[in-house]
């Protein structure tokens, strides 16, 4: 008997909704793929013809319609805002407690996070690389490596991209552009926490 | 769907392939699973599971007391509703 698991038409179908179906919770996922399945199994009879196949998967949508359709249940369907994001977050911005495995950790639970697009993800990976225990300890050595009057360029890197400064110290603004760089190394990460924090929030209340 | 169900109880194939075959109803006959499902999870619906004449077991779905209920309310509105829009829309075809 040609059933559903057999054709590979609806096998196929099965698939793209098994795909699509993945941002849906767990049991409500379970339940729509069987119950996908047994209207395959119902409507595809032993004789169905492949033209008789494809008009009752056109018939049922594309699998992403049905999912979406499936979506909007509340807060069920994508789950609260919660101590993984906020634990993302302090990891991202800190990278403690041990440097650079507290910034993967950080970078880990911010890529799991459905409550993020893709864009903020981003933002949270880029700024900056390694947290603070990175950048700020580099960026700590700058002042040390430029004495009064000198021209230098102080290296840091970070995950493997070097990043060169030319720190030119004259003789008045001494120290100015290392500060300037300390500031936005301190105040960039913890706008962007702050920026990803209030976005899950109003993406879980959206849901 | 619950009109549907008011006479007899149905499996989800039936359900969804009956108002697939109604003209302007649905786009995608998919989409009424998660809408069955949602009105389960309102307690409107019932399922069980019966025994088919051929293959396996299928999932019947049947209205609840409070999916009564629910119908009975909707069809009052309903009612109002197109009464309403008829007596503009004759309003305005006369006018």
């Amino acid at each position: 008997m040609m059933t559903t698991s057999t054709h590979p038409l609806a096998a196929g179908y099965l698939r793209r909704l098994e795909r699509a179906a993945r941002v849906l919770p767990r049991p409500q996922r379970d339940e729509l793929l069987a119950e996908i399945r047994e209207h395959l199994d119902a409507g595809i009879t032993p004789d169905a013809t492949e033209a008789d196949v494809r008009n009752l998967l056109d018939d049922l949508g594309p699998p992403e319609a049905i999912v979406a359709a499936a979506r909007p249940e509340g807060a069920t369907a994508l789950p609260e805002r919660g101590p993984r994001e906020v634990f993302a977050l302090i990891m991202l911005v800190t990278g403690l407690p041990m440097i650079l495995v507290g910034w993967c950790i950080g970078l880990a639970l911010l890529l799991w996070s459905p409550l993020w697009t893709v864009r903020q993800k981003l933002l949270g990976a880029l700024v900056f690389p390694g947290g603070y225990v990175v950048t700020l300890g580099a960026s700590l050595l700058m002042p040390v490596g430029s004495g009064p009057g000198d021209t230098s360029e102080v290296c840091t890197t970070a995950d493997g991209i070097i990043n060169c400064v030319d720190v030119s110290s004259g003789s008045d603004g001494l120290y100015l552009w290392p500060i300037l760089v300390v500031v936005v190394l301190v105040v960039a990460p913890l706008a962007m926490a702050v920026h990803l924090y209030h976005a899950a929030g109003r993406r879980a209340a959206n849901a | 769907m619950l009109a549907l169900l008011a006479d007899e109880e149905r499996y989800g194939f039936d359900i969804v392939r009956t108002l697939g075959a109604i003209d302007g109803m649905v786009t995608g006959e998919g989409t009424l699973y998660p809408l069955l499902s949602r009105l389960k999870k309102a307690g409107h619906v019932s399922t069980t599971w019966r025994e088919s004449d051929a293959g396996p077991p299928r999932k019947y779905y049947g209205i609840t007391p409070d999916g009564r209920r629910a119908l009975a309310d909707f069809i009052v509105e309903w009612r109002r509703f197109t009464a309403a829009v008829d007596s503009i829309l004759s309003r305005g075809a006369q006018g």
